[in-house]
This record gives C-alpha cells, sequence and structure tokens, in this order.
C-alpha cells in the first residue's frame, strides 16, 4: 500500500504547476542556474529515473534535499514530525478524556439537561473548524486574558531539553527539568486544545449514540433484574461494546489530526511536519511533499492497525472468527 | 583616479556610528532581545541567499566591501578603505580595513576577498548571477588589498558589491565536507564579520542573532543583546504577541486592518520608502493590449485616487505613494519632466478609439496573487475603470507557484498582472534591467514581455557607460519611452510599513528617509536599534 501511495503522490507532486528549481532559486537566477539545479535535482531526468533515485534514497535513509529549507528533508522530518507527534497526543488525550466521558454521561442520562448540554459542546466542536477555534482561544486566554502564551513549543528564554524523543514534554520529564514541562504545557493547552474540539465533539456523539443503543439492549435489562448497581453495568456491560465502534472512529481521527493540524500549527507557530507539509507544496518541494506524505500515509496505517488490535482485544467474535 | 567622495562619506558615516555609539555608552544598561518577523524562510548562507528575510540576516551578520550610503548617492566603503578604478574601468582594486574581525576571532584579510568571490562564483546560486560574466577574475595583491579584473566596463559592478557578502575563509575551510564549501556549516552557523553572530537557525521556525561585541563599526549600546527573527508568523498571532509585549517589529505583509489596530492600541508604525515599485505588468504580446494605445486607455481608465485610498494604514501613514514610472523616486534615473498620468475617462477612451481592436477584441484578464489579498482590491479598481470604457475585464487569482509557472511563455502571460519588484541593488540597473531587456524576459518580473530593441539599446549603455552624469541621462531618456510605451500602469512606488511595540526605537526604519537606505533589508540594522531589556 505505501509503495502504491509513494508512486501516486511521486507523480502528483510532479503534475503540480511550477518549476521546483525556479521557485528555490528565485526569480533573479539565470536560465543556467536553473538548468544546473534542476540537474542536481535529478528533474530533468524521466519520471521513473527519479522514482529510482528517491526510492534508493529512502534505502539509505535519504529522503533528497528540501527547495524550501535547503537542507536534507530527512533532517526537516525529524525536527519537525515530533512537534506535531506532541501535538495530536495531546489533542487525542483531550478527545479521549472529556469526549469519551461526556458521551457516556449524555447517553446515559438521554433526553436529560446533561444529555443537552453534551450535545451543545459536541454540536459547537462539530461544526466548527480548528482554525476558528484557535484564534477564539487566542483571543480570549492570549489576548484578552494573558494567561496562556501564543506562539511556538517553549519561551524564548526556555532551553529545550536535551533530545531524547523530540517530545518536549516527555524528554523534559525524563531529565527531571519539570520547569521545562510546565512551560510546554501551557504551549500545548491551547494548540491542543483547537486541534481536539471538532474530533471531540465526534467523539462524545459516537459514544452517546453507541451507548444509548447498548442500553436498550436486553442484557442490560437482565443485569438490573439481577440487581447489579449502575456502575457495575456501565463499566462492565455497556461501554465495553459501546466503545469498540467508537474506538475504530477515534483511531481515525487521531491519524487524521497529523493532516488537519496545519492551520493550528500555523495560528500558533507551532513548528511541526503539517505547516511543514503545506509550506512544501507552496514551494513545489517535490523531495517534501513525498515524505511528508508518507509519513502520514504510514501513520494512518500503524494507527489504524494497533486499532484493529486493541479491537480484536475487546471483541471475542472478531478474535476468535479465524480459528 | 581615487575616489575622494567616497572617503568622505565613509568617514561620515563612521562618524554616525560613533556618534551613536557614543550617546548609547551614556546608559549603563545594555539591550533586551528584540523579536521580529518575516513571511519567507531564512536563508543563512551567503552564497544562497536573496529574499528580504535572508536580506536582514545578511545586514546583520556579513558584511560587503561596500555599502548603500545613508542619504542616497553612489556606494561607500565598508570592508573596504577606498578603491581604485583604472582609467578603462576594468580595473577595480580595494584597499581593505585592518584589525577587522571574524565571529570566529579571526583577521579579515584578502584572502578572504577571494575565497568569498570564488565559493560565490563555484555554487553559481544566490547574487552570483550579478558577477556571471563581467568578472575575468579577483587577485590578492597583499594582505589587505585585492584586485577585480573586469572583462569590459560594467557601470552596475560596485552596487553589485553591495550584495557580495564576506565569509572567514579559514572556518569554512576548517569545517568542509564532502567539499561543500562550508554549505552545511552555514546552514546553522555564521562566519561573518557583521554585528550579530547566529546563534541558532531553522530555515522555517527562527534565526536568533547575538551581539559580536567586536564589530568594528561598533555597536549601540542599547542595540538588542539577542535578536529573535521568527518565519511565517500568522496575522493574530503577531497582534497578540505585540499586545502582550512579547514581539517588537511585524513585517511589512501584515494586513493593514491588523497594522491599524496595533497603532490604534497604542504601539506605532514605521514607514520605510524603498527602491521599487508595484506595477500592473501588462503582457504586451497578446491581444488587444499589444496595441500601445490600448494599453495608454487602461492607463487613463485607472482611478488612482481610489488605488491610494487603499493605501492608507492610518490618517498619517499610507503604504504607497503616486508612481511616475518604472524608476522610483530617489534612484538615479528618477526625472519629474515624466509627467503624472492621471484618471481621465475622456483621454481614456480617446485612446481607446485609436486602438486596432474593438468591441468583442477587448477581452482582457486582470490577475492577483492568491498569496497577496490586498491586490484583489486593485485589480477590482482597474476593472471597473476598464469596463467602463469598453473593455471586458474579467478578475482572477493565481497561486505564486502557478503564476510564476504561467509568465515563463508570452502565450500564457496573464493579460494584466499585478506584482511589486524590488532593485536587487542600488543601481538602476539591479531593478529595470530584469523588468524590460529582451534577454531578461519570461520570469515574473518581466511579464511585460518587453521585446524592444530602443529599450534593449538604453539598457545595455546604462551597463556600459561609466560617465555617471551620462548615465543620469541615459535613464531619464528610458524612464520617459517606458511610459510613453506603457508596458506597465503604475501603481505605487513601494512603502513598506512595520508595526512595532512603542518601546522599541528603530531609528533606521522609523526616520528611513534620513537614512535613506533604500534596497532589500539595509533598514534593519540592528546595532543602531534599541530595545530595552
Amino acid at each position: 500500500m505505501l509503495i502504491g501511495v509513494s508512486i501516486l503522490i511521486f507523480i502528483i507532486a510532479r503534475i503540480i504547476p511550477g518549476d521546483p528549481a525556479r521557485m528555490a532559486l528565485g526569480p533573479t537566477a539565470t536560465q543556467e542556474m536553473v538548468e544546473q539545479y534542476r540537474d542536481k535535482l535529478h528533474l530533468n531526468d524521466p519520471i521513473h529515473v527519479q522514482y529510482w533515485f528517491f526510492i534508493k534514497g529512502i534505502t539509505q535513509g535519504d529522503l533528497g534535499e528540501s527547495v524550501y529549507t535547503k537542507r536534507n528533508v530527512t533532517t526537516d522530518v525529524s525536527t519537525y514530525f515530533p512537534a506535531t507527534l506532541e501535538l495530536i497526543i495531546f489533542a487525542a488525550l483531550i478527545m479521549v478524556c472529556v469526549g469519551v466521558p461526556l458521551g457516556i454521561l449524555a447517553g446515559r442520562y438521554k433526553d436529560k439537561s446533561i444529555d443537552n448540554i453534551s450535545r451543545l459542546i459536541s454540536l459547537l466542536g462539530v461544526v466548527t473548524p480548528s482554525f476558528v477555534w484557535a484564534v477564539f482561544l487566542m483571543i480570549i486566554f492570549a489576548f484578552y486574558l494573558d494567561i496562556l502564551p501564543v506562539a511556538g513549543r517553549l519561551s524564548q528564554d526556555t532551553v529545550a531539553p536535551d533530545k531524547i524523543t523530540g517530545l518536549i514534554i516527555i524528554d523534559s520529564i525524563i531529565r527531571g527539568q519539570f520547569d521545562v514541562t510546565i512551560d510546554a504545557l501551557k504551549h500545548i493547552i491551547l494548540p491542543a486544545l483547537a486541534l481536539s474540539l471538532s474530533a471531540l465533539g465526534q467523539a462524545s456523539r459516537l459514544t452517546r449514540s453507541n451507548i444509548t443503543e447498548v442500553y436498550d439492549k436486553q442484557y442490560i435489562e437482565m443485569a438490573r433484574a439481577y440487581g447489579y448497581n449502575e456502575f457495575k453495568i456501565a463499566t462492565k456491560y455497556a461501554l465495553k461494546p459501546a466503545m469498540i465502534p467508537t474506538l475504530t472512529i477515534l483511531g481515525l481521527d487521531f491519524a487524521a489530526m497529523l493532516g488537519n493540524a496545519f492551520l493550528v500549527e500555523f495560528v500558533f507557530a507551532w513548528p511541526g511536519i503539517a505547516k511543514y507539509g503545506v509550506q512544501a507544496i507552496l514551494y513545489k518541494d517535490l523531495n517534501a511533499i513525498t515524505a511528508t506524505t508518507m509519513i502520514i500515509a504510514t501513520f494512518f496505517v500503524i494507527t489504524n492497525l494497533i486499532v484493529d488490535l486493541v479491537v480484536a482485544y475487546l471483541n471475542p467474535k472478531i478474535r476468535l472468527s479465524g480459528k | 583616479m581615487k575616489f575622494s567622495g567616497g572617503k568622505m562619506r565613509i568617514f561620515k558615516i563612521n562618524l554616525l556610528s560613533l556618534l551613536v555609539t557614543s550617546l548609547f555608552s551614556l546608559s549603563l544598561m545594555a539591550g533586551g532581545t528584540l523579536r521580529l518577523d518575516e513571511v519567507a524562510i531564512g536563508e543563512a548562507d551567503p552564497a544562497k541567499a536573496t529574499d528580504f528575510a535572508d536580506g536582514i540576516i545578511m545586514e546583520n551578520v556579513y558584511d560587503a566591501l561596500v555599502t548603500e550610503p545613508q542619504g542616497g548617492g553612489p556606494v561607500v566603503g565598508k570592508l573596504a578603505k577606498d578603491w581604485e578604478v583604472s582609467n578603462d574601468g576594468t580595473t577595480i582594486t580595494f584597499h581593505l580595513h585592518e584589525g577587522v574581525k571574524f565571529h570566529s576571532g579571526n583577521d579579515f584579510t584578502a584572502d578572504d576577498v577571494v575565497y568569498s568571490y570564488e565559493r560565490l562564483m563555484g555554487l553559481k546560486l544566490g547574487w552570483s548571477y550579478l558577477f556571471d560574466g563581467w568578472v575575468k577574475g579577483i587577485k590578492k595583491i597583499d594582505s589587505h588589498k585585492v584586485q577585480f579584473d573586469l572583462n569590459e566596463p560594467y557601470a552596475p559592478f560596485m552596487s553589485s558589491l553591495v550584495r557580495f557578502y564576506i565569509v572567514d575563509s579559514a572556518t569554512l575551510k576548517a569545517n568542509e565536507t564532502d567539499g561543500d564549501m562550508g554549505q552545511a556549516y552555514l546552514s546553522a552557523n555564521s562566519a561573518g564579520t557583521g554585528a550579530y553572530s547566529i546563534t541558532a537557525h531553522d530555515p522555517n521556525v527562527e534565526t536568533r542573532m547575538a551581539k559580536h561585541n567586536k564589530y568594528f563599526l561598533g555597536i549601540a549600546e542599547m542595540a538588542p543583546n539577542e535578536v529573535i527573527l521568527k518565519y511565517n508568523l500568522d496575522a493574530p498571532t503577531v497582534r497578540t504577541l505585540i499586545a502582550n509585549d512579547e514581539h517588537d517589529i511585524s513585517s511589512n505583509w501584515l494586513p493593514t486592518d491588523v497594522k491599524a489596530a496595533i497603532a490604534d492600541s497604542g504601539d506605532k508604525l514605521a514607514k520605510v520608502v524603498s527602491a521599487g515599485g508595484w506595477y500592473f505588468k501588462i503582457n504586451t504580446t497578446r491581444a488587444p493590449l499589444d496595441d500601445v494605445n490600448c494599453r495608454k486607455a487602461l492607463a487613463y481608465a485607472l482611478d488612482y485616487d481610489s488605488l491610494v485610498g487603499t493605501f492608507q494604514v492610518t490618517d498619517d501613514i499610507a503604504a504607497g505613494q503616486k508612481a511616475r514610472g518604472p524608476i522610483p523616486q530617489g534612484m538615479i534615473g528618477y526625472s519629474e519632466d515624466v509627467p503624472l498620468v492621471e484618471y481621465n475617462l475622456d483621454k481614456a477612451r480617446d485612446y481607446l478609439s485609436k486602438c486596432k481592436y474593438s468591441g468583442g477584441d477587448l477581452d482582457v484578464t486582470i490577475n492577483w496573487i492568491a498569496e497577496v489579498p490586498f491586490e484583489e482590491s486593485w485589480a477590482l479598481i482597474l476593472q471597473q475603470g476598464a469596463m467602463t470604457i469598453g473593455y471586458n475585464a474579467t478578475v482572477e487569482t493565481l497561486p505564486w507557484a502557478v503564476f510564476s509557472e504561467n509568465v515563463t511563455k508570452p502565450e500564457t502571460t496573464p493579460n494584466i498582472s499585478i506584482v511589486a519588484v524590488q532593485a536587487q541593488t542600488p543601481d538602476p540597473d539591479g531593478l529595470i534591467y530584469n523588468m524590460y531587456h529582451s534577454a531578461a524576459a519570461g520570469t515574473w518580473q518581466s511579464a511585460e514581455w518587453v521585446q524592444d530593441d530602443k529599450i534593449d539599446a538604453m539598457l545595455n549603455a546604462g551597463r556600459t557607460t561609466i560617465d555617471a552624469q551620462k548615465r543620469v541621462e541615459i535613464y531619464e531618456d528610458f524612464q520617459q519611452a517606458i511610459v510613453d510605451m506603457q508596458p506597465d500602469l503604475f501603481i505605487s512606488d513601494l512603502v513598506t510599513v512595520y508595526a512595532m511595540r512603542d518601546e522599541i526605537k528603530a531609528p533606521t526604519l522609523e526616520n528611513s528617509a534620513e537614512y535613506g537606505f533604500s534596497t532589500m533589508a539595509q533598514n534593519f540594522s540592528f546595532r543602531l536599534m534599541e530595545v530595552p531589556n
């Protein structure tokens, strides 16, 4: 599948109008300079030869030179990917920790006031684009209240911990630099919240719908007849089956955040791979476009694989169907 | 011949630097951190840098042999004390300052000048095209004397040297990887003599610079100790950061209403007139605008007062000033004798009646660049004027990448496109050659596709005529010739407006007319700024 994606994106990237060499060298470069640079990037070779160079590079851990940053794309990816990964992990945590309980409460207390409030929050989350949330949150918490920072991963005087994972919060905890952890947490709250709100709304609505459906099943009524308390019914008999379809969608939402983070990263000056990928498209940076797309595709595949494994674990019908 | 005038200007520029330094030395405080932003990514290698953000880095981290003078006029020495030019104009010998230190502590010598030139031409990137084909060779005469030999007289040569930045040859040789001439090293470090050195550089995020205390021209006491140049910040982010005192100077590309809001809330705006302009570029090869009368008709149908109204940021600050022709006010060749074109529909209709096209043949498309939203209002103003006199004008937007691809062929170049062009060097050649010479056609700067022998001859003469007065006459004649030909509608001279935090003092931006720096980012001289700690 990844090979198919790589071929597809390799071809599409070359169809986008614009000469990457000209874009890289600027309008004043002579045609001779442009041609020399095109040769360096193998752009004058047939497309299958270009693809061969690309694949050969990948096998050597070399994703080629970025015409946008003039650095090796491998360096760019290793610099920017951890920032986005940290952001979407935090956003996913908010999505799961807030969205799912909100959906459970709404499903359990269907048509009560808590359900109405939950549905209103969910609806607002789903219908409002992330970048609108980003600007809205910035105006409230940074511009008027001035209680949360608005740009970057750390304050200007805070030195990032030496890289272990590239995720500053994790690295600072491992290295015991807790002041850095707190600073990083302050910086990630607004972008993560903005990114998570639409997925949070979807998680809440989905959980509510599935919980409502499960609570209508006869075995729940049977459990009540046996005199089990409501907490046990909810956690042991209702939540597990209700979470299986929810989990699949949450997994997809999590993976989709990687591509959707662009505008949030742009608003909060978050140095991530999504922003880098979009800039790469605008500059027709072929190597960076291909690398970014491949990363997103790989991330989707891995996330789906993990979700399938978890669903199989939770659902014996799936786990045992092959036996 | 000796450049005694040049020496006097060197004396003045150094005297001013000393005065500024002495004044600020009275204060015991040291400057704080200056934070500013630009839209494009920053290139830290002087052999690759060409963009405006790159220019800010170059202005502060590297020095050239010569620089633009304060108040305009011919270039003055910077790393060069003075120079001699042979009678035939093809040999230029530079005497270099002694005692200048690179960031590494190494001494600046003629070897560094020779290495920097060989590196620039070896990589064939960045500003190398300014010298390509003109310079026969460079040689070291002694440790602080270097000589350039030209193939033929080239009047813009001295101005071009403003973009020739000197690198520390010993540092780059020591940090060379696989014969890369220090490219990898300079992607994250600096090797210049400038007032600031690079401490961290991520081309997509920010460049951090620290004061180089041994800078040979001196640094103001309250000049920033550290500078953080950020890239690609969103407008609401900049607005919030400035309001929270977390950002000091915006880029020029902040929307006008955001600049106005910042000024309303007690911060300030700085206006800088640059060497360049905004143009409606007309493709002179495609009907109906291949007829000069059709182009003249459009020139008189454009409502310049409405256009000027869109420049207004506040009551006092306008991000534009009416242009007379392709050469902006203050540059050699600008002439008040060239009459301003005024909005006059009767004249427009008169010209249109002389045009060989009429009725259904008068279809034109006006393109504006998608990444520059305020261009749309200009396109609509022109559309309205054009439709009033009988054109069928449509307005379309194009992303920059598509536009820059389309202009490579005359048949795909839009009828009319809106573009800003800034001079690459202080010489008019650095602005107009790339726009109007037939050899330079096929780029976004030359979307007019002017293929005219008379224009080519004037531009060639401007390059090879050494006599300064004769060059002025050539470029004044050129200005009139272009206005007569009307390959462009001249929107405005290039004026940039920056929003600034009130506590920052940046005389080179705030009093730009007095400082007179004009091209690229020479107004962003951090060493002359004051930043409270």
